[in-house]
């Protein structure tokens, strides 16, 4: 597989109007190679027949449940598999997760959200690297700057380097995995100091002033960096 | 069961009132009686003396010595026909009979001395007899017919005679202390027999299971109770079944309609997102797309507040601390898209909340506010500023969703406060007016009430506040 587009994926659902709609959605994005299966006993025949590189897999199935079916294809493969399913319940979900599940999306769901589940998964999964589509996964960039999280340091488009402590490295790491969402200062301060960060609050701002000269253009009045008042920062998509 | 106990005070004390009514009542009427006697005495007495008496000096004074005859006037006679008289005798000094009117046959002409005393005790040949002085020797003996009157002679010592009058008062309030003695234990005997219903009946209010002994006084008492409990049994049982019911069917409902919908979701992205097609159509696609997730809503909504009315959602009790809860959700909610841009939130919360340890269930609570938040953005479609203040409270902490649009209106507001309102219902069918729909917020009502808090609205609904409680000791909340 050279491209995540030549993965093979599995869609399990007895809905096959879903199977349908999914298929044509995965198709339009580009994946050509998809498989469905209506019930437990065609997804094991297929597993079988060849593994698939993901499963998209329904939890109320007519010959058994999805859970059962994920502990049996575990014993064979440790295929990713994300879990589509009408159940929202917290406990559902964290039973798919605990299985073993790479995610777990409720229906109805947006075609979207579907897709870029998918193909996180499929990066994360088997372009560790950054294969694919030029990316790469320990670079950001951000304007005329970019920080190679490799070397740790912030490049400009003038070749001059600025060099980023541990603490910087971290926190624009979280960020960057949190792109285009608010992070909020709980989640920013335990990523930096741990389960008791209490107290620290200064500190991440001062951390983040420091961030911000070296990631922007004007600090003063950041473009990446954004403050979301009383919540967190965010680090914006780029262009 | 405390109303037993007040059942036998009440019927001890109602017992001791009756008794005094008693002994009022027959003193009353003694003294009315007595004073009856004493004023009709009063009005017949003739010459200081009392009636019969007067009766007797008429005839002695009628009755005159002529030589050594004696004559009765007719006056006399009258007096004598009058009270009834049978016969008259005149004994002298030596008791020979010196004067009669009409003596029987049978009579002797002299009496003993023997015979005198007997007879002015008792009676004369059971005639009862009543005897006069006359002059200085002689004495009138009075006859009436047999068996008219009753005679009786009794002789008391005079100690013993001053003793009974004591012994009468402590005879009394024997009595009456034996009546009270009785009253108290009959009534005791009562409420030990009432006690275990008393108890029953408490434990019925409180839905629990009862079966009683079914023996002594109460027997019957207790055979209804034990019944009317096997019947409240088979009653909760049956109304629990149907809950179960119905919750599981609007769960079930909630679950099936998620495939129809991601499917509706899905083609309707596809022709919204679609370049090909023309303006109004994606807009159209667009508008079901966004009416699927409302549907959604609503049905997750509906399934949540029947899983709080009927109970079947427990408390999952974690710790949390306040001011990163309300960080954490709002920011979730503007990276999910479900805060759009277009409003601006900004979160005031109080330091001590950054510490305040607390714990509850935080999926209910985050839902919660998802609802309160989520209200402020659907109702402000061109966007608003909403503020989300938090402070701390009587064991707990608050928050309040305030936001620049025109508020709660009145009709909901009044729904959801009032206290009484704990399941949903719209109006009754039939009736044109609806009513304003407010499972949102009423979902928002139940979780609060079941972490021990409370709802209300300042500004005319432009303030939603919302108090929460720890939940580190308590159970679940909700009646």
């Amino acid at each position: 597989m050279e491209q995540i587009y030549d993965s093979h994926i599995l869609l399990v659902d007895d809905n096959e109007q879903l199977r349908d709609m999914v298929t044509g959605i995965l198709q339009k994005e580009g994946f050509r190679h998809l498989w469905t299966a209506k019930d437990c006993r065609s997804c094991r025949e297929i597993c079988r027949k060849g593994m698939p590189d993901l499963i998209v897999l329904d939890i109320g199935l007519p010959d058994g449940d999805g859970f059962t079916l994920l502990h049996e294809i575990r014993v064979l493969s440790n295929v990713p598999v994300l879990f589509l399913s009408a159940r929202d319940e917290d406990s559902d979900r964290l039973l798919g997760l605990g299985l073993g599940a790479d995610d777990y999306l409720t229906k109805p769901f947006l075609p979207r959200e579907l897709v870029l589940r998918i193909i996180a998964i499929l990066k994360r999964t088997y372009f560790p690297a950054g294969a694919g589509k030029g990316y790469r996964q320990d670079e950001l960039v951000l304007g005329s700057r970019t920080v190679d999280f490799a070397e740790g340091v912030v490049r400009s488009a003038d070749g001059s380097l600025c060099r980023l402590t541990a603490k910087e490295t971290i926190l624009l790491k979280k960020l960057w995995e949190n792109r285009g969402r608010i992070v909020t200062f709980d989640a920013l301060s335990q990523a930096l100091w741990g389960e008791f960060y209490y107290g620290y609050e200064n500190s991440l701002m001062v951390h983040i002033r420091r961030l911000r000269e070296k990631i922007e253009e004007t600090p003063s009045q950041p473009q990446y960096l954004t403050t979301a008042r009383g919540l967190g920062y965010k680090l914006e998509k780029g262009q | 069961m405390k109303s037993i106990f007040k059942i036998y005070r009440r019927y001890v004390a109602t017992a001791c009132l009756l008794v005094a009514f008693v002994v009022c009542i027959n003193l009353a009427v003694w003294a009315g009686y007595a004073c009856g006697l004493m004023r009709k005495q009063e009005e017949a007495e003739n010459g200081g003396m009392p009636v019969r008496m007067g009766k007797y000096h008429s005839v002695a004074a009628d009755l005159t010595q002529d030589g050594n005859t004696y004559v009765l006037g007719e006056t006399g006679e009258a007096v004598l026909r009058e009270s009834n008289c049978t016969f008259l005798l005149l004994l002298d000094g030596a008791g020979n009979v010196v004067f009669d009117w009409q003596k029987p046959d049978g009579f002797p002409d002299r009496f003993s001395a023997g015979q005198i005393g007997a007879f002015s005790k008792w009676y004369l040949m059971d005639y009862p007899v009543a005897v006069w002085r006359y002059g200085e020797e002689g004495l009138l003996v009075f006859g009436y017919p047999k068996d008219s009157m009753v005679r009786y002679n009794p002789v008391w010592r005079k100690e013993e005679l001053q003793g009974m009058l004591q012994y009468i008062g402590i005879f009394v309030q024997f009595n009456i202390i034996l009546v009270l003695a009785l009253a108290f234990f009959f009534g005791y005997q009562l409420y030990r027999s009432l006690k275990p219903v008393g108890e029953g009946i408490d434990a019925l209010s409180e839905g629990k299971v009862v079966l009683l002994r079914e023996k002594g006084v109460t027997q019957e008492l207790r055979r209804k109770m034990n019944q009317t409990s096997r019947l409240l049994e088979r009653q909760q049982k049956e109304l629990a079944r149907r809950d179960t019911a119905r919750t599981e069917w609007i769960s079930g409902v909630s679950h099936d309609i998620r495939t129809p919908l991601s499917l509706i979701v899905g083609y309707a992205d596809e022709i919204a997102s679609d370049g090909e097609q023309k303006q109004d159509v994606r807009q159209k696609a667009e508008g079901i797309r966004t009416q699927s997730f409302v549907i959604k809503k609503l049905v997750e909504d509906l399934n949540l507040t029947s899983k709080l009315t009927y109970r079947v959602q427990p408390l999952r009790k974690q710790d949390y601390v306040p001011a990163i809860w309300l960080r954490s959700t709002v920011s979730g909610m503007i990276n999910s898209g479900e805060i759009p841009e277009s409003c601006e939130v900004e979160l005031q919360t109080e330091p001590v909340l950054e510490q305040q340890h607390m714990t509850g269930d935080v999926q209910l609570l985050t839902r919660a506010l998802q609802n309160l938040l989520g209200n402020s953005v659907r109702h402000n479609p061109g966007g608003c500023r909403i503020v989300l203040a938090a402070k701390e409270a009587e064991e707990g902490f608050c928050f309040c969703v305030r936001d620049s649009g025109k508020g709660i209106p009145q009709k909901v507001r009044e729904i959801l406060q009032d206290e009484d309102t704990i399941v949903y219902r719209e109006k009754e069918q039939g009736q044109a007016d609806r009513g304003p729909h407010v499972m949102g917020l009423f979902v928002v009502k139940q979780i609060v009430c079941a972490h021990g808090g409370s709802l209300w609205f300042e500004e005319e609904g432009r303030q939603v506040w919302v108090s929460v409680r720890n939940q580190r000791e308590e159970g679940w909340k909700q009646e």
